[in-house]
């Protein structure tokens, strides 16, 4: 097992920031609750053979929706090896992540759309300016929160993935409990410079978070 | 074989159909006229659905046989309603295409027109109103400013030069700084514009300022990329590459950043005219870049110090991106970048990674700065400014001037030790 010591600023160490960020957020995140990983302080990687390449990073976390303070973990991101994409497995411990207590405004935002008679359609979240309505923010954060799953499994070592944009949203009727939305997002693949589209239908609701129920990557738009 | 073949042109003839199906989905307006009561009680039914909205007349109830009705369709049911219009025979036809810009020109605030002053530089500009600051500027400073032609794009729209100059007799120093040089990065030609404004306005009152426009002239190109930046105006807010066309192929556009001379079209570029990274039929193939490089060639002697702007992910790079390999004034650049990271840490609280290149992201032949680099501009940068990726290249117009003052802060802090260096 050959061990090799990363520069944190380098894109070795910040694309297996990205996974963690990912999987941070597929665990804790919440419309109302988002992790970004702010820097990376040590990395190195340990090469597993056949079962992959391990990451091992410490770093810095903070709630950007929250805008919370800082909080430091560390983590180990193993990318598997093989020709099939799998998704990294990741395990991580934190001394105190930052998390400010988001249940009355989740509770607020359940009520209100479980509640809607009319069914929220949007699109374009945020617009070409950046600019979010603010009723729709919790949208926006949600579609970044699903969008984490995918990223996530789609990660591997070739790989860096962020969220772009939600180019659309449509609410379904509500079942067992659960707000039902059928989202499409854009998502920036660093890497080629594309801009993915992957339609996501979701399920949400503060009893049981979120759950991507189905997940479809929509084909390249080359149009010109 | 045969059938596999079939199979495969079925498929490929499956992807030329889905290419396009990406444009038709704008929400549009149609213009529908109901020739019957029939038609009205339909129309109301359609109109009343919440996928579309009625904007002439008020409301669904004041449909009436042969008066116009202005009906605003969602992309998502564009197809649905014109297919149901199509099987009742109504007379319809589509009054606007692309509402979704319109929509969002309605949405910007009035009252901050560049004409106006105010805000100017804490809101994103289109290319009719960068054109029409720039020209502004130039008249307004005469003494400080030089506007120069230095070509044009492949649709013709010129690029401007805007030079610097403190007052003061001529210097044989120079720095150029490019930006938009990829279409859909806005703070980019933001962070050009602030410059000038902040660079003029400052001048004679902020030291550094004045110390920088007295040593050097300062070449700054606003908008290289301005038919790409158009675009993400009015039709894909996400495009990358410029808006050339060649006759081979259906994709348009080439990445600029690829198709620089600097090892061209290696690991990290495409050669495939549908990718985001197609680095152009031969080096400096786009007017774009030869405009640039053409400038920079004629002005070798004393440009020393060149930084091209990008956005987002908050880094400061230096050469090399083609190479893993060591610039042999590393060192010396990675001093540069790491104390200008530490002033915008210690300033403005954010992270900036910073490195070469093709350690900190990823390996990118054919950059401008690499190119810059190897016709002897030994101080060459790319940064990449807000943010993180929490809005990416959708930076919100109230991040604009933190963004700036940050970029600023390390183009400051470069060009002043370069100075030193130089005397």
């Amino acid at each position: 097992m050959t061990s090799r010591e990363l520069n944190p600023k380098f894109f070795e160490a910040s694309r297996a920031g990205q996974a963690i960020q990912h999987y941070i957020n597929t665990i804790h995140g919440s419309p109302f609750r988002l992790y970004v990983v702010t820097q990376i302080h040590k990395a190195r990687t340990e090469d597993m053979g056949e079962s992959g390449m391990k990451y091992i990073l410490e770093f810095s976390v903070k709630d950007t929706v929250g805008q919370s303070s800082e909080g430091r973990c560390s983590a180990e991101v193993l990318f598997p090896k093989g020709e099939t994409q799998r998704p990294p497995q990741v395990q991580f411990s934190c001394d105190g992540l930052p998390r400010l207590n988001t249940s009355d405004k989740e509770q607020a935002f359940y009520q209100k759309y479980s509640a809607n008679t009319n069914p929220v359609t949007a699109t374009y979240l945020p617009d070409s300016y950046g600019h979010i309505e603010p009723d729709m923010v919790p949208f926006w954060h949600l579609g970044w929160l699903a969008a984490s799953f995918v990223m996530l499994n789609e990660s591997n070592e070739n790989t860096r993935y962020n969220m772009a944009q939600v180019a659309k949203i449509k609410q379904l009727k509500s079942e067992d409990d659960q707000l039902h939305f059928e989202y499409e997002v854009l998502l920036h693949d660093m890497v080629s410079q594309e801009i993915i589209r992957w339609k996501l239908l979701i399920t949400w609701s503060p009893a049981k978070s979120i759950k991507v129920v189905e997940s479809e990557l929509l084909p390249r738009c080359h149009c010109n | 074989m045969r059938p596999l073949l079939l199979l495969a042109v079925l498929i490929c003839f499956h992807c030329i159909l889905r290419k396009c199906f990406c444009t038709s989905e704008q929400d549009k307006v149609l213009f529908i006229i109901a020739a019957t009561q029939e038609q009205v009680s339909l129309l109301q039914n359609i109109s009343s659905h919440n996928e579309t909205v009625l904007w002439q007349p008020a409301s669904p109830s004041l449909i009436a046989v042969k008066t116009p009705v202005h009906l605003y369709v969602r992309s998502s049911s564009v197809t649905r309603v014109t297919e149901l219009l199509r099987a009742h025979r109504f007379s319809f036809r589509v009054m606007l295409e692309n509402t979704q810009n319109l929509i969002q020109e309605q949405i910007r605030n009035d009252t901050t027109d560049p004409k106006s002053g105010g805000m100017t530089y804490e809101r994103y500009h289109s290319l009719e109103d960068i054109y029409h600051l720039v020209n502004i500027t130039s008249q307004e400073h005469p003494d400080m400013t030089k506007l120069i032609l230095i070509g044009s794009s492949f649709e013709k729209n010129p690029l401007y030069v805007l030079k610097l100059s403190g007052r003061r007799g001529p210097v044989d120093k120079a720095m150029w700084m490019d930006c938009g040089i990829h279409a859909r990065e806005w703070i980019s030609p933001a962070f050009c514009l602030w410059f000038i404004k902040f660079a003029l306005t400052f001048y004679n009152q902020n030291p550094d300022i004045t110390t920088m426009l007295d040593e050097m002239d300062i070449y700054i190109l606003p908008i290289m990329n301005p038919d790409g930046y158009k675009y993400t105006w009015t039709t894909n807010r996400m495009w990358r590459k410029n808006r050339s066309v060649r006759e081979d192929s259906s994709c348009v556009g080439v990445d600029l950043n690829r198709n620089f001379d600097a090892n061209w079209c290696t690991t990290g570029a495409s050669s495939n005219p549908c990718s985001n990274i197609y680095c152009g039929q031969y080096p400096e193939s786009e007017p774009e870049v030869h405009a640039v490089t053409k400038f920079l060639r004629s002005h070798k002697d004393s440009v020393k110090l060149y930084f091209s702007i990008h956005s987002y992910s908050q880094m400061l790079l230096f050469p090399y991106s083609y190479t893993h390999e060591e610039i042999p004034n590393h060192a010396e650049l990675y001093e540069l970048v790491q104390e200008a990271a530490i002033k915008i840490r210690r300033h403005y609280k954010n992270q900036y990674r910073y490195g070469s290149g093709a350690k900190t992201i990823y390996l990118a032949p054919g950059g401008s700065d690499d190119w810059a680099y190897d016709q002897g501009i030994t101080y060459s940068f790319t940064f990449e400014l807000q943010d993180l990726g929490q809005y990416g290249f959708l930076l919100p117009p109230n991040l604009i001037s933190s963004a700036c003052n940050e970029a600023f802060a390390a183009v400051k802090t470069i060009a002043l030790r370069v100075i030193e260096k130089l005397q």
